[in-house]
């Protein structure tokens, strides 16, 4: 190639010009977005921890207990999720094999987190079912409550305790997709 | 550097490379925006271990190889640039230079991407070394990819003028 036809070619590209959107309205909302969703999660665990430090004013000791439960619960969850979390972050702008070995983590956080849940909630229902019976033994129906609590909890054990399988299953297709981005990658020699 | 002194000094680049990755129109109207906002994201992560310049062409390039994986799983055909008459007097030999570079950039999409990731920076005027940092390859790859380009792109600019 001669330089004649190198820099003819360099003044076409660099004649190309036109303008760039105004993007500030857009990451405004996104990094408002972002906090927010932070905010969220705190304030979550705020009120976890606020309702469990609340039942420690009462005399019985049962219902101590459920606050402690729950304290237990919101560190086991904070601690795992956090360790679970270590090491995940894309901390530069990578290029796409970064981008997509990141996307492979997350998988993995996902996958890890729902195992999380399943034993930690399931630790929770089993602690939850031993002291409850005592909370409400001087209630007026105690049946009555805890056959509405135990059905709550039921449920929310049910849909815990299956996360690792309906998590694998919804990750399934982002999975193929990620194959399908690995291949693309080496077919264009990237 | 705020963001405004980096749009500044490097916006035509930035847009250029935008232009090699979407064709003109919505389409590479979204993908320069997305293209800012990751730069403004980024941009307090950054801290000096590259130029100004390699720092955003990276984000350009990361972005504009994202938009070419949609886009080929959207599989479209690239539509011809619109004929977009400029009424105002005298703009005439601005809008022949644009569409000759439009063209230009038009000959540069059709490449592989491997080679017009490549290229788009070679014309930018970042030595192998800086691509190959942006690129994530060696310069010795940078230059047997752009070897590859250039005859591809001369090849493809013959047979249209043969055309």
């Amino acid at each position: 190639m001669t330089d004649a036809e190198w820099n003819s070619w360099q003044s076409s590209w660099r004649g190309a010009t036109g303008p760039l959107p105004d993007v500030r309205a857009r990451t405004e909302k996104e990094v408002r977005l972002h906090r927010l969703a932070n905010v969220a999660f705190f304030l979550l665990v705020a009120i976890a921890l606020a309702a469990a430090i609340s039942v420690f004013a009462d005399s019985s000791a049962a219902v101590r207990r459920i606050g402690w439960i729950i304290i237990a619960f919101c560190a086991a969850i904070s601690i795992g999720y956090l360790s679970i979390q270590r090491g995940i972050g894309l901390s530069k702008v990578g290029n796409p094999r970064d981008a997509l070995a990141f996307l492979e983590r997350r998988l993995r956080v996902e996958r890890l987190t729902a195992h999380l849940v399943r034993w930690v909630y399931a630790g929770l229902f089993v602690a939850f079912v031993i002291v409850f019976p005592g909370v409400v033994a001087k209630h007026e129906a105690p049946q009555l409550e805890m056959a509405i609590s135990y059905s709550g909890m039921l449920v929310a054990f049910a849909v815990t305790f299956s996360a690792p399988w309906w998590v694998a299953r919804r990750n399934r297709r982002h999975e193929e997709e990620l194959e399908r981005w690995r291949r693309w990658m080496d077919e264009q020699r990237l | 550097m705020t963001f405004d002194d980096l749009l500044r000094e490097h916006g035509s680049a930035l847009w250029r490379v935008i232009a090699s990755y979407a064709p003109p129109g919505a389409e590479r109207d979204d993908l320069a925006q997305d293209v800012l906002v990751a730069v403004w994201q980024a941009l307090p992560r950054f801290r000096g271990d590259s130029s100004p310049r390699s720092f955003v062409l990276r984000i350009a390039h990361n972005r504009g190889l994202s938009h070419a994986w949609r886009r080929a799983k959207r599989a479209p055909a690239e539509s011809a640039p619109p004929d977009v008459a400029d009424p105002r007097p005298g703009a005439d030999e601005q809008v022949a230079r644009n569409q000759r570079a439009e063209q230009f950039l038009r000959h540069v999409r059709t490449l592989p991407l491997g080679q017009r990731e490549v290229l788009a920076l070679a014309l930018e005027g970042l030595p192998h070394a800086e691509i190959a940092a942006i690129v994530g390859i060696t310069p010795e790859n940078v230059a047997v990819r752009l070897g590859r380009a250039r005859e591809a792109l001369r090849r493809s600019l013959e047979k249209e003028e043969a055309a």
